[in-house]
């Protein structure tokens, strides 16, 4: 591998592959600091040490683009202050293992998968916004950028069993806050009649 | 598969993320539960309504722009700086504190070995170039990491070494009292190499060990002894350096410490054989 003094061709190398992805790393960087100025320097802050790093990349099954948003990640949480890993959230387990919290019966109440979520559009964002950092990642990691788990855990440096448990509560926390707006107001929470 | 383990479960296969064996499990159960289908049914149903959410979020126009700029500066081409935008902002008062830097070097007495006058000037140049490097990096703190590095101390040799095609070492110098704290190429002397920086748990000062392609426009072999090696060690008010070859490469510590408790910390690493101290015994004269 070449090191010293980064020739054109790499600039152009770099450009064609990684700026087609300034929307993704710009949105996660939007999740991450909940402000358009941070992000922006967070994005930019995250476009250079990937540039920097360029020779050390090497195009796997993943892409550059969970490269890129690993590198912004590591960024963000190292600006912070933070380990990269973070310390476990207190319900944030493996998942092999999180099911021993689930109730005990199958009688779970289904109505927050039940929910319409068209109707809630700006509350749904709204609710977005108060989920921990890391469940929020994930939640955009998975439903905008569409991650594979493998991906997102490349990304967040966690096993992928972390990445599916952060999913299931962090899906459960959106559906009981909208439930509970939806009950405020009388609206309907129900897709499907018994 | 029941419902109980389908509620674990539901949220990969919505996802296609089960192996084949679990997939075919949940797809028994489906025909069996309308409940759980509507599970599925409703996590695809937010899956869309985030998508729909959050796809309009652009960037905003100018950042490619300037991202591109960042891209065209020499501090992104030669990767020799460190990368953090706000120690970019600070490079001319930087610059500035390194002339000043110089200016006081060059001009008090020579505090290591003598040598001839043309090899005083270069080595004092390794020395200053060593030190500017290092106070530019320390500033950094946690931040000098190359996010695509491993955090860890003894994960990070093999990578470099296999960039930079040398032979890295990534000392443990916790019985020292110092910790590692991240590692980048940072180079000196205007060569890209690895520099891994720690702090001192106690003082919270830190510690700087480079390792660059041999220094041989220094022509240090001159000083060597038969295996090749030497060192030499200069320090001033402020900061310690202690450099040596090994082979093809150089090893160049940065410290605000004593030449003598540098020179310990550094012993072990400095290669099999005892290496000869340059001293003023050497060359023609005194510099």
């Amino acid at each position: 591998m070449r090191v010293g003094l980064k020739s054109e061709s790499s600039k152009k190398r770099f450009e064609v592959l990684a700026l087609p992805h300034l929307d993704a790393v710009y949105r996660m960087a939007m999740r991450l600091t909940s402000d358009a100025t941070e992000a922006e320097d967070l994005a930019q802050e995250a476009y250079y040490r990937a540039y920097r790093a360029f020779e050390s990349f090497e195009l796997r099954d993943y892409g550059i683009k969970p490269w890129l948003l690993r590198i912004l990640h590591n960024v963000f949480f190292t600006a912070k202050g933070k380990q990269r890993r973070e310390p476990t959230l207190l319900d944030d387990v493996d998942f092999d293992h999180f099911a021993d919290e689930l109730p005990g019966t199958a009688e779970e109440p289904l109505t927050a998968d039940l929910l319409d979520w068209d109707q809630f559009d700006q509350e749904l964002k709204a609710a977005v916004e108060t989920l921990p950092v890391d469940y929020r990642v994930v939640l955009l990691l998975w439903a905008i950028e569409e991650l594979s788990y493998k991906e997102i855990a490349e990304v967040c440096s966690c096993p992928v069993g972390t990445v599916m448990s952060r999913l299931y509560r962090a899906r459960q926390m959106l559906g009981q806050g909208l439930l509970d707006y939806a009950r405020e107001r009388n609206l309907s929470t129900e897709r499907f009649e018994s | 598969m029941n419902c109980l383990d389908f509620r674990k479960y539901g949220g990969a296969f919505a996802d296609g993320e089960l192996t084949t064996e679990r997939n075919l499990d949940a797809l028994e159960h489906l025909k069996m539960c309308p409940d759980c289908v509507r599970r599925v049914d409703g996590i695809h149903a937010l899956k869309r309504a985030l998508t729909r959410l959050g796809a309009g979020e652009k960037a905003p126009a100018a950042l490619a722009a300037r991202i591109v700029a960042d891209l065209n500066s020499p501090a992104a081409k030669t990767g020799l700086y460190p990368s953090s935008r706000w120690f970019r902002i600070g490079l001319v008062p930087m610059g500035l504190a390194a002339g000043f830097i110089l200016a006081f070097w060059v001009s008090r007495p020579w505090s290591g070995p003598q040598i001839q006058p043309g090899q005083t000037t270069l080595l004092k140049a390794l020395a200053v170039d060593a030190r500017d490097q290092h106070r530019r990096c320390e500033v950094m703190g946690p931040e000098h990491h190359d996010p695509a590095l491993p955090r860890e101390l003894n994960s990070v040799v093999k990578p470099l070494s296999e960039q930079l095609r040398l032979r890295v070492i990534a000392p443990d110098l916790s019985a020292a009292g110092y910790r590692f704290v991240g590692a980048d190429r940072c180079g000196i002397r205007g060569r890209p190499g690895a520099h891994l920086l720690y702090q001192s748990v106690a003082r919270g000062l830190f510690l700087s060990v480079f390792t660059v392609p041999r220094l041989d426009d220094l022509q240090m072999n001159r000083f060597s002894g038969e295996d090749g090696h030497w060192y030499f060690a200069a320090s001033d008010e402020e900061l310690t350096v202690v450099a040596w070859s090994d082979g093809p490469q150089s090893y160049v510590w940065c410290a605000r410490e004593a030449e003598s408790d540098l020179l310990a910390f550094a012993d072990q690493f400095r290669g099999p054989s005892s290496p000869r101290k340059l001293d003023q015994d050497e060359g023609s004269g005194k510099g």
